[in-house]
């Protein structure tokens, strides 16, 4: 079985939802049983769960769809592509 | 089977498509508007010096958030490099740190005030989760969005933003603890409303 340094090291490597099938499945055995560290471990995995979930939901564009860029800023982006399309016309 | 090619739409375009959902990838992840704004900007710009590149493999958003992706990535190691780490020198580390040896906490840490498994589906949480990341300061909010949200290595985060993996952990540990905290605040204001 896994000891407590090598389930942190393994998450502090990287993360959770990266980590190969067999190390995950390790991981999971450790802190289910474990006193000392299965609680923190535990809170961390959900964690990066959460993080994992909030990308596949950014990606869905469906977060937040009330914050816009300004009107300023996407009038002076448009123009700043128009000149940029323009001058590789050229 | 020769993979679907996705359209070349003209650049003209991309502000009124792609712009808002560019500017909210940028907005968490640099906690700035001013930022945000420029890192679109910069994004459109180089999108459209490099459309050459684009090969219609993927979907034009996801090649424009590739290349907002790595402005962000500059933006934060430039931002990295004007910030003083010292406060997460070893020494200091040590003297507060609630781990009596690494991986192993002194303590266990107190439960959630929220159910995670449940939290975490819920769309409004994941928008709490958006405006507290988005509220994060400084070092702890460059080590949390490389390495939580695009999982640079620990290697390379230690090396741009000139901290020992230890030290980074403790950084994540404590940006854990700050988003766990307003991750509360806010949901248990939600439910009392």
């Amino acid at each position: 079985m896994l000891m407590c340094r090598q389930v942190a090291k393994a998450l502090k490597e990287k993360r959770y939802w990266e980590l190969p099938p067999h190390k995950r499945a390790g991981i999971r055995i450790h802190i289910a049983l474990c006193a000392m560290c299965g609680k923190y471990h535990t809170q961390v995995i959900e964690f990066e769960k959460g993080v994992q979930h909030f990308l596949e939901e950014e990606e869905k564009g469906t977060l937040h769809e009330d914050l816009h860029l300004s009107a300023d800023a996407g009038a002076k982006i448009k123009a700043a592509i128009h000149d940029e399309a323009e001058h590789r016309a050229e | 089977m020769a993979a679907a090619q996705h359209s070349r739409p003209d650049p003209e375009t991309w502000v009124d498509e792609h712009g808002d959902y560019l500017y909210r990838v940028a907005l968490v992840r640099l906690g700035s508007k001013a930022d945000a704004e420029d890192a679109v900007q910069e994004t459109l710009l180089a999108a459209v010096k490099g459309y050459d590149r684009y090969d219609g493999s993927s979907p034009i958003r996801a090649w424009l958030t590739g290349i907002l992706k790595h402005k962000v990535v500059d933006h934060i190691r430039k931002a990295s490099r004007m910030v003083s780490t010292d406060q997460f020198d070893d020494e200091g580390i040590t003297d507060k740190f609630i781990f009596k040896a690494f991986g192993i906490p002194e303590r266990n840490p107190p439960d959630w005030g929220f159910d995670p498994r449940k939290s975490f589906e819920q769309k409004e949480f994941m928008e709490y989760l958006y405006d507290c990341m988005t509220e994060l300061k400084g070092p702890l909010r460059q080590a949390f969005i490389l390495r939580e949200l695009e999982g640079i290595s620990t290697e390379e985060i230690c090396k741009e933003i000139g901290v020992t993996p230890n030290n980074l952990w403790v950084m994540l540990h404590r940006t854990r603890n700050q988003l766990k905290t307003c991750l509360e605040v806010k949901w248990l204001r939600q439910e009392a409303s």
